[in-house]
């Protein structure tokens, strides 16, 4: 096998140590710890940098204790500087990147999902006739992709309904605290609304 | 020479692509300020030991470019087990909770979620709906997720809003992993209230009507749930500059107390 045979591979080879250099080199410039970490294959594509100095400036100027007790936990935290310099030096380590696992449905042998029970979302009758108008939770009985439905759910504009079992008058009176359980009851079967009393 | 040319091109786009596929703006939700789930460390570890952790997309300080959350399972080793399917969209929101000077508590935006590593191995999932400036006040909606081990969406629930209510508290118990909701109405000494838990599906266990008036909002504390679902209501009311405790245990569907105790006045 001659050398000029050859060239092909040497000039793959070379091609691809010069773009892992750029890679090096490009990742070497981005403070986040992600770099050595496992990446992920679902954030979307707009994500931003961040801007730790702008951050820094906002955390300088907040005074409330519960600020401090937030940004003390923060790595941007000018007081966090050794445990920064100790995050550098891990960062150094070379940690492999490792992909994010793709959820794979796994049935139980009863045919549910894994985490699934077979009791899971049956509502119990005698609280729920006493919520009337709402409906169990959606469970995935089948193992099928649910995202869409669940995200459909969250993102449905939701109109006001009346609060399912009523309430009481918005005008009612501060009363005095019940002295038995049977008075407890009472007052409180008082405040249901007829439509929702058993 | 044009061919190697652009086979070295070909190789280093390559390798470039197989490096350099890194995200910058996910930032983990990994302090907390409060006790309060929504405002606490997104992190929590399992009874199976895996850490259970959320990250924000693209928070700002500005509070406009969150782009949603993703949850991750990871053993002690540190390797991702399983990345939560779909992701929390953007559309839940996040919060910047400004104080009274209109100076930053947190130094980024913060998704509108709390999680819980329920002991079965899943991870449920809470969304506050509807939050305004304060975070704490305003909240009429709420949704439930739950992921299962492999990070597969296994339930989904949305609930509210109702007319003339809002959420008092919503969040997991510590012990049990249910979801205990105080829903309010009134305002004031007008204030009622009642309860609900759910379980680790979002399926409705418990649900008492409204009680009360009884006066001054603080006279109604938070609500525990025990093991077997049951409601637990402490109540502390002023007797001059001592106070007398009341404690409510409800039954396990929430429809009578069946339990009343008074101690004090201490």
């Amino acid at each position: 096998m001659g050398l000029s045979n050859l060239r092909p591979l040497l000039l793959l080879l070379a091609g691809a140590a010069f773009g892992s250099l750029i890679t090096f080199g490009v990742l070497s410039q981005k403070p986040s710890v992600q770099a050595n970490n496992s990446v992920s294959e679902v954030p979307p594509k707009t994500l931003k940098a961040p801007s730790p100095a702008k951050e820094e400036s906002s955390d300088s100027n907040n005074t409330q204790a519960l600020a401090d007790n937030e940004e003390s936990s923060d790595t941007e935290d000018p007081v966090n500087l050794p445990a920064q310099a100790q995050l550098q030096a891990l960062q150094k380590q070379r940690v492999p990147i490792r992909p994010v696992p793709t959820p794979k449905m796994v049935l139980q042998a009863n045919g549910l999902p894994v985490g699934v029970t077979p009791d899971a979302g049956v509502p119990n009758p005698e609280v729920y006739k006493r919520l009337p108008g709402l409906q169990p939770p959606l469970i995935n009985r089948d193992g099928r992709d649910m995202g869409q439905e669940a995200i459909q759910m969250m993102e449905s504009h939701r109109e006001e309904t009346p609060f399912p079992g009523g309430i009481p008058s918005a005008s009612a009176t501060p009363m005095p605290f019940p002295q038995s359980v049977e008075e407890a009851n009472r007052q409180i079967q008082g405040n249901s609304s007829p439509s929702a009393t058993p | 020479m044009k061919a190697s040319g652009r086979i070295t091109i070909l190789a280093a786009l390559a390798a470039t692509c197989i490096c350099g596929h890194v995200y910058a703006g996910a930032k983990a939700v990994i302090g907390g300020a409060f006790a309060t789930p929504l405002l606490d460390a997104k992190t929590a570890v399992g009874k199976d030991g895996l850490l259970r952790l959320i990250f924000d997309y693209n928070p700002s300080t500005g509070g406009t470019t969150y782009a949603g959350s993703a949850l991750w399972i990871i053993d002690p080793n540190g390797s991702v087990l399983a990345g939560g399917s779909p992701t929390i969209p953007a559309s839940v929101g996040s919060f910047y909770f400004s104080t009274k000077g209109g100076k930053p508590i947190f130094p980024v935006e913060r998704s509108n979620t709390a999680m819980y590593p329920q002991a079965d191995g899943n991870t449920t999932v809470l969304f506050y709906f509807g939050l305004g400036a304060n975070p704490l006040l305003g909240v009429k909606s709420f949704g439930v997720w739950t992921y299962n081990s492999s990070g597969s969406l296994i339930a989904a629930a949305a609930y509210g809003p109702f007319g003339n209510t809002r959420i008092f508290n919503l969040y997991f118990d510590d012990v049990t992993g249910k979801i205990v909701v105080k829903w309010a109405a009134g305002s004031g000494n007008s204030r009622t209230y009642a309860g609900w838990v759910l379980d680790e599906f979002g399926t409705i266990v418990t649900a008492t009507s409204f009680f009360g008036p009884f006066g001054q909002t603080n006279r109604c504390g938070k609500f525990r749930v025990n093991a077997s679902n049951q409601l637990i209501v402490p109540f502390s009311f002023p007797v001059g500059n001592l106070y007398t405790t009341n404690i409510w245990t409800f039954n396990s569907s929430g429809s009578a107390v069946i339990n009343g105790q008074s101690y004090g006045p201490f």
